[in-house]
């Protein structure tokens, strides 16, 4: 469902403690996935919360709450990874260290590009569909496909090469 | 994917950062939507100069007339009855316009119809601006949005109005000639204030950027066939 802004109604229906709680591990793993960094991740989550806050969207159910949080956190990310590209500030890589028999898929995912991880993270662990995510990240569907048939080519060939 | 959903599932906002987001709520926030004080002070300077630059230009005709009168005690009699002519009209139009609100209306009226045409017309060329445009990439416009009108200013800057589910939107751009490609990219997002923006990338190696956006200011960067062009959009909300 595509993220409809809500026009300045204020938000006193919706309970902000309890979305807090039904949401923010969900903003938060996205945030992370695509950032590759727990700080940027926790301030990204923070902004998008803060966002909610200004905007006072109002939602039509959970996967239309679920939807708008995602995009803005999403939106939030790439900004956030231009401006460091535009002042040449180095995107360091900071995950919590994967369990032994996670490690090897973990940081080979962790290797490809943002855009790839968004992907695969929307895709495989939110489950969304590749309509979803193209009305989220607003590309064709069949740019989404492919750009996930592409993510998944270069794990595997990251994989073979580690296995290799 | 199994080993990134367990590791996925592990991963939590920690209890200080849970704490910070509770907060949040209760912490003073910028206001929702400043008054363009700026905006409404450079309209009324504008008008101010305006109106002082035609009671200036009135004022000196004026003298000019009378002037023509004084100096021209010894000229011709048509002289002088050419600029008690001018001088007439001059006043007959001031009385015009002071006197008589209805003509005013009228003209304005008139005015009005006279643009709401132009805009028809305009309307009108406007279904076939992609084709005339080729930087006009479709598809560039955020969903649900349509180009309503466009308009091109004697210093180059196109002016394109766009409506849609969020409201009306207005783009200007500037440098950008009809010579500029068909494969032009949106390559880069230069500065953006407050917009959420997706670059897309085609198959075919295309990309157009395509923009939602909430208010402030994006600076693109274009570049097709080798060759980098440039543009700037701003975007105005109501």
């Amino acid at each position: 469902m595509p993220p409809v802004f809500g026009r300045k109604k204020p938000p006193e229906h919706q309970d902000f403690e309890a979305l807090v709680c039904r949401q923010e591990n969900r903003i938060y793993r996205l945030a992370l996935s695509i950032l590759g960094n727990v700080q940027d991740a926790e301030d990204q989550t923070q902004e998008t919360f803060l966002r909610y806050l200004e905007k006072c969207p109002v939602f039509e159910n959970e996967a239309h709450e679920s939807a708008w949080l995602l995009t803005v956190t999403r939106n939030g990310c790439i900004s956030r990874l231009r401006s460091k590209s535009r002042q040449n500030l180095p995107l360091e890589m900071d995950i919590p260290t994967p369990g032994p028999e996670e490690r090897e898929e973990i940081e080979e995912l962790f290797r490809l590009p943002a855009e790839d991880r968004e992907v695969i993270h929307l895709y495989y662990y939110e489950g969304w569909s590749t309509g979803e995510i193209a009305r989220m990240t607003g590309a064709k569907e069949g740019t989404v496909r492919s750009r996930l048939s592409r993510a998944r080519g270069k794990l595997r060939a990251l994989l073979e090469e580690v296995e290799g | 994917m199994s080993a990134y959903k367990s590791y996925m599932d592990r991963q939590s906002v920690s209890s200080d950062l849970h704490r910070r987001l509770l907060e949040l709520e209760h912490q003073p926030r910028k206001s929702q939507k400043l008054i363009p004080w700026g905006r409404y002070m450079a309209l009324a300077a504008c008008l101010c100069v305006v109106v002082g630059l035609g009671w200036f230009v009135w004022a000196m005709s004026d003298l000019n007339g009378m002037d023509a009168v004084f100096v021209s005690e010894d000229s011709s009699t048509a002289v002088m009855e050419e600029a008690a002519e001018d001088t007439a009209v001059e006043e007959n139009t001031v009385e015009e316009f002071w006197d008589s609100d209805e003509s005013a209306v009228a003209e304005e009226e008139e005015t009005e119809t006279d643009i709401t045409a132009d805009m028809a017309e305009d309307s009108a060329e406007e279904e076939t601006a992609t084709e005339d445009a080729p930087w006009l990439l479709p598809g560039w416009l955020p969903d649900g949005y349509s180009l309503t009108e466009r308009a091109e200013t004697e210093d180059g800057y196109t002016l394109l109005w766009t409506d849609g589910a969020g409201g009306e939107l207005t783009l200007t751009w500037h440098g950008i000639t009809e010579s500029c490609p068909e494969t032009a990219l949106a390559a880069e997002v230069l500065a953006e204030t407050d917009w959420t923006e997706a670059v897309r990338e085609d198959e075919d190696g295309v990309s157009v950027l395509e923009l939602l956006c909430e208010g402030g200011w994006l600076e693109l960067t274009f570049t097709g066939d080798g060759e980098t062009l440039w543009s700037v959009i701003n975007s105005l909300w109501p």
